[in-house]
């Protein structure tokens, strides 16, 4: 059973996106719960401390998904901070630069409540946690 | 999803269309640019944002819509079909439909748009599309299968080095809680710079109802009134009982309230505060389409798009430059071949400029056109029977300018489908003077015509000297107000009927505050306080009795009155409980002119 107090980081530069995952969460059964505007934004909030799983989405000014995740990736602090990453479409060649980046998995949008916490509780399952 | 369904489709609505606002100009610079990958990768990303957004509402409509268009803008990003301006202008046609889609939702008319034809025009438009080159796709696929042999490797690697990090995470919080106070700021510092190149740092905004901010607005303005009310109070009670500890204490209370109420003032105006970008955004696509439908070549340039207006400016102001430019795109600029004959550059252009200047928010729109047509205009304010054959001859080129805002004008004689349509630019000049604002017209022969706007930043509270004229109170609002004289009776003279006050070596038209209000024979002490006024490149003289000083009134409007005929802004309470009107120094210096010409 994952932990439901876990803080995650939502990140999309679209609020209404940010929103809908949040209640999507909710749903789920988390509570706690962050949000970030883009890569930079959200790398800083990484850098905050604390955070136990990031839900980002790859087109985003600034710092897009990708590049998000090969900071974090190359950090020694935030490297193992579980990632999912959104995508619109299964893509196959932006899913592949993203495996390689060391993405934890990714979901594709729209997708409900119990997709998410499957693909969630999957990652968090493959952790050991 | 059903908790706070209908606020996130608001909220969705108003995101969207915000972003679809941004991408319109972006089309424009697209054309000019070629196919530049950041502006592509812009719109691209701003369609596949509402499409993601959209799927989750299940607004699928809107998906399908930018679904396709946004194929094409990957396809283009990615260098793999030739752009074509008919490509561009399906594109332009689904961001239309997918504003119409989206107000559909907005407001809930149960409406369905025809995205058929659209998108059946979609996918032609991408069978037709030429490819760029045939080498490079190719290639990048090659390698996807080798990359896609890594990921289980680096899969693999992951679970294992999972927990020291989250220990080593866990470490540091711990770290710095047991010495709060100081290890914060510290860890604070070197991280900042590294950031500050990427401009967001962790900018927190939230959306609040404008309805709340307006509220704050209005108690503020009533603050605003109860402090200049304790103001005075505390100082009538200072002189009177000055020995008083309790007292002191007052006025040491009340000077803290007068801060403390400034700066919320300032904070809250701050709040309804937005970039004027807002605004100038729409311009680009409006002046493609027109420059299209007229066969004319129009170069825009805008700066300033940063400077903050109120938010009821970026409302009001829309309509007003819209008519304005399409003025100068109709009727200033000229065809091709007329440039080319005159000398002139064949591309025409029309600049839009916003700064700040003082209290006062400036908006120029100028065009490098023929000007106008000072006689022209004579004649058909004349045939309109606007003014008098008499006034036709001693009337200045500037004020004969100033005509076409005379309500019924229209210089085109055919109205055309762009600018003629009945209403003129008498509309203009009523939203911006609803602005509190005013519209001023610089044109000069084949040179070209700015119009010129300007408004005050603050709309609600404002700096304004009290005087006194006809033994009633009055308030003037300082921003016009360059000085303020004392002088005698025998310092005016007089020219050909007209009061006029030499000023260093200068020679400004005078008139009597209770003239300019229609007072009849008032006598006048010899002793006159003299208000100098400038209303653009127009200064003039106001004569009163009194000069009472200055104050922080707060604009409140008086329904039923209308500013342009009566020259009266509002009212406002002042500290010391009276009612006293505000007066507008724009139709002031309207009234100087034309009580000069009598």
């Amino acid at each position: 059973m994952p932990d439901l107090n876990m803080k995650i980081l939502v990140v999309d530069d679209f609020s209404t996106m940010r929103r809908i995952v949040k209640n999507i969460l909710k749903q789920i059964g988390y509570e706690n719960i962050e949000e970030a505007e883009d890569g930079a934004q959200a790398y800083a909030k990484l850098k905050e401390g604390g955070f136990g799983f990031v839900i980002t989405d790859w087109n985003m000014p600034n710092m897009d998904g990708l590049e998000f995740l090969k900071k974090t990736r190359s950090d020694p602090e935030l490297k193992d901070t579980p990632v999912l990453m959104v995508t619109a479409e299964a893509e196959k060649e932006k899913v592949v630069a993203a495996i390689q980046a060391g993405v934890n998995n990714y979901i594709v949008k729209p997708f409900t409540a119990e997709v998410l916490k499957e693909k969630m509780d999957k990652i968090l399952e493959k952790l050991g946690k | 999803m059903s908790e706070g369904m209908e606020e996130i489709i608001a909220d969705f609505v108003t995101e969207a269309e915000e972003s679809l606002e941004k991408i319109d100009p972006l089309f424009v610079e697209l054309e000019a640019k070629g196919q530049d990958k950041d502006l592509l990768n812009e719109i691209f990303r701003s369609m596949h944002t509402i499409k993601g957004a959209a799927g989750f509402l299940g607004f699928q409509s809107i998906v399908d819509v930018a679904h396709k268009a946004e194929t094409i803008m990957k396809k283009l990003r990615d260098n793999e079909i030739q752009m074509s301006s008919s490509l561009i202008s399906v594109i332009l046609k689904s961001v239309d439909m997918l504003k119409a889609l989206i107000y559909h939702i907005k407001v809930n008319d149960g409406q369905e748009e025809d995205t058929a034809p659209l998108l059946k025009e979609l996918d032609d438009a991408l069978n037709k599309a030429q490819p760029v080159s045939s080498v490079e796709a190719p290639a990048e696929e090659k390698q996807q299968p080798t990359e896609e042999k890594q990921q289980p490797t680096e899969e693999k690697q992951q679970p294992a080095d999972v927990s020291p990090a989250v220990e080593s995470a866990k470490e540091v919080s711990v770290a710095s809680a047991d010495k709060p106070s100081v290890s914060v700021p510290g860890e604070d510092k070197p991280d900042k710079p590294a950031v500050s190149s990427v401009p967001t740092g962790p900018v927190q905004t939230l959306r609040v109802d404008i309805n709340r901010i307006d509220n704050v607005m209005n108690l503020t303005g009533e603050i605003v009134l109860v402090r200049n009310r304790l103001l005075n109070i505390a100082n009538y009670l200072e002189e009177k009982y000055s020995s008083d500890e309790q007292v002191t204490g007052l006025q040491e209370a009340v000077a803290f309230l007068d801060l403390v109420t400034s700066d919320m003032q300032l904070a809250v105006m701050k709040m309804r505060m937005q970039p004027i970008k807002k605004v100038f955004s729409k311009f680009p696509r409006l002046v493609r389409d027109l420059s299209k439908s007229l066969g004319k070549e129009v170069e825009l340039n805008i700066t300033g798009e940063d400077t903050e207006v109120d938010r009821s400016v970026i409302e009001r102001i829309g309509d007003p430059m819209v008519h304005i430019i399409r003025n100068a795109i109709d009727h200033g600029l000229e065809s091709v071949e007329e440039r080319k004959k005159k000398g002139k550059p064949p591309k025409g252009r029309v600049d839009i400029t916003a700064y700040q200047q003082g209290n006062q928010i400036i908006i120029e729109v100028s065009d490098d056109g023929r000007g106008i047509d000072i006689e022209k205009v004579k004649s058909k304010a004349l045939e309109k029977g606007l003014i008098t054959e008499e006034e036709v001859q001693r009337i200045s080129d500037e004020a004969a300018a100033n005509l076409i805002f005379l309500p019924g004008f229209s210089t085109v004689d055919k109205a055309t489908e762009l600018s003629g349509r009945g209403v003129g630019m008498d509309v203009v000049k009523t939203n911006i003077s609803r602005l509190n604002g005013y519209v001023e017209i610089v044109t000069n022969k084949d040179v070209g015509t700015t119009f010129r706007i300007s408004i005050p930043l603050t709309l609600a509270i404002i700096h304004a000297l009290m005087v006194r004229a006809g033994g009633v109170q009055y308030a003037i609002p300082l921003g016009p107000i360059e000085e303020t004289l004392k002088i005698a009776q025998k310092d005016i003279d007089n020219i050909t009927g007209q009061k006029v006050l030499a000023i260093r070596g200068k020679v400004y038209p005078l008139s009597e505050l209770t003239d300019i209000l229609g007072y009849t024979s008032v006598e006048h002490s010899d002793k006159r306080y003299v208000l100098v006024i400038a209303i653009g490149d127009k200064k003039f003289c106001v004569a009163v009795d009194e000069l009472l000083g200055q104050e922080e009134v707060v604009i409140k409007t008086i329904e039923g009155i209308d500013t342009d005929s009566t020259g009266i802004l509002g009212a406002t309470i002042t500290g010391d409980g009276k009612i006293v009107l505000i007066l507008d120094p724009s139709s002031m210096s309207r009234k100087v002119t034309s009580l000069a010409k009598v």
